[in-house]
């Protein structure tokens, strides 16, 4: 064999080798993508998990305080008010004791309001709409604001979490605008998107935040009731979305699947 | 050469496929663009002013050699972690100094085998970049990789030159007319592959502007 001969298969062989190692690099970089998708699939679904029993023992824990609150607080307060009327036949009523009678009737319509705000009855057995239309109606008869519930298209039922987690966004939000946005008239709507989602949008005429804020104070010390908007999104794979559409008009849209399924 | 056409027309493609990589990483001159345009620079050189003229290209050959181990050294010297950056660098120096002293003890010679011996240096160096990439665990696809394609266009061409470089000597001496046709083949091929090779891993480089 000749030396150009010998060249020119050991150039073949070397760039064979070559070939091969260029190969090894490409399928094993594949490997290592798929497994970096693999863990960072886990790692997500083991934060999902987290985040949703996190949000189920906070749900319980708010139905057990509901709960001691309205079976047993509220007839303990009750009692005492019927004793005291009691009290009242034996005994010429006192201006005191008139006054008590009072102070409990307001002790318990707070129990009462408390116990609704942490166990939304009409959520679990009226569904999402008739519980929004509910709250807006507790916030015009708070003489507050006006406020108003449009159901522009009318959503299915969703998943009981999905439900929870929108209603407790909600909640926090009008909480926020009635104590912040010195605004005289707020509307919730819900929608379907074109592409199947569920729309929520609370609109109000007061002082508003853009997203850009949001992101800002979502990061800051403090703003317990953000925070747990965005964890309480997370959950249910929701989005918010704030605006300023002009001077005196801010909007907030939150866009649910409608599938997700703790 | 026998003259078929093949053998006439990619000496002159190999000349001018430097253009390749130069027009596709025209937006954004780093190290490998420099590289390329000394590369068609002494390329344009040899074929057009020196080798028609018959004058002593050697030293043209010496400088090509001594400024793409310079620009290769840079190149993976910014790629490297720092602490092994100093250290290629300086062998890089040592390597230049010695094979430039080689070259200029008897006048200015080109040897082969110098070149040959750089080249497995080159060889390595793309290997220890084919090491960091799979190091680096990134979890984007490594085609998209300019750094990749820079290592993959440095192990083709040099493994496949370094056969012919290390025989070149002996070949020029005894078997002119066979080195002719293994330099076409081998040598301009694997320069016109290695230029679109660059050409993908300048394109690949993130943009300055």
């Amino acid at each position: 064999m000749n030396l150009e001969t010998l060249i020119v298969m050991g150039t073949l062989m070397m760039l064979s080798l070559c070939g091969g190692i260029i190969w090894f690099v490409i399928l094993y970089q594949r490997r290592v993508i798929r497994s970096q998708i693999e863990i960072k699939k886990i790692n997500e679904q083991k934060q999902q998990e987290l985040l949703n029993a996190s949000i189920n023992s906070e749900e319980q824990e708010r139905m057990r305080i509901a709960a001691e609150l309205h079976d047993d607080v509220a007839p303990t307060l009750a009692s005492i008010k019927l004793y005291l009327s009691t009290i009242a036949q034996q005994s010429p009523e006192t201006a005191l004791i008139t006054q008590s009678k009072l102070l409990l009737d307001e002790s318990l319509q707070k129990i009462r309001n408390i116990a609704h705000k942490l166990q939304p009855s009409t959520l679990y057995y009226l569904g999402l709409q008739v519980s929004l239309q509910s709250l807006a109606d507790t916030i015009n008869n708070s003489d507050s604001m006006q406020a108003s519930y449009n159901e522009l298209k009318p959503l299915p039922q969703l998943p009981a979490n999905t439900e929870l987690s929108i209603y407790r966004i909600v909640q926090e939000l009008t909480n926020n605008i009635i104590k912040h946005a010195q605004a005289q008239k707020m509307t919730i709507e819900t929608d379907i998107s074109a592409d199947g989602l569920a729309l929520l949008t609370v609109s109000h005429d007061g002082t508003g935040i853009t997203q850009q804020l949001f992101e800002e104070l979502v990061y800051k010390k403090g703003a317990i009731g953000l925070k747990n908007i965005v964890t309480r999104l997370k959950s249910i794979q929701a989005s918010i979305q704030f605006r300023q559409v002009s001077v005196s008009l801010f909007t907030i849209t939150i866009q649910a699947p409608m599938n997700v399924i703790f | 050469m026998n003259g078929t056409p093949i053998l006439k027309v990619l000496p002159y493609i190999s000349v001018f496929a430097p253009l390749i990589p130069l027009w596709a990483g025209r937006a954004n001159r780093q190290t490998l663009w420099w590289y390329m345009l000394t590369a068609l620079a002494c390329d344009m050189l040899l074929s057009f002013v020196f080798r028609p003229f018959s004058l002593n290209k050697d030293w043209v050959a010496v400088f090509y050699i001594t400024a793409e181990l310079l620009f290769i050294s840079v190149y993976f010297a910014g790629k490297i972690p720092a602490p092994k950056r100093r250290r290629l660098l300086l062998g890089t120096a040592i390597a230049a100094i010695a094979f430039l002293v080689h070259a200029l003890c008897d006048g200015i010679k080109f040897h082969t085998p110098d070149a040959g011996m750089i080249q497995a240096f080159y060889i390595i160096l793309a290997l220890a970049g084919f090491y960091l990439i799979l190091k680096r665990q990134e979890t984007t696809s490594v085609e998209t990789s300019s750094f990749f394609w820079a290592c993959v266009a440095f192990v083709i061409n040099f493994s496949g030159n370094f056969l012919l470089f290390l025989f070149f000597s002996y070949l020029v001496k005894e078997k002119s007319q066979a080195l002719a046709k293994l330099w076409v083949y081998i040598h301009c091929s694997l320069n016109i592959i290695y230029c679109v090779l660059m050409a993908l891993s300048l394109h690949l480089q993130k943009r300055k502007f």
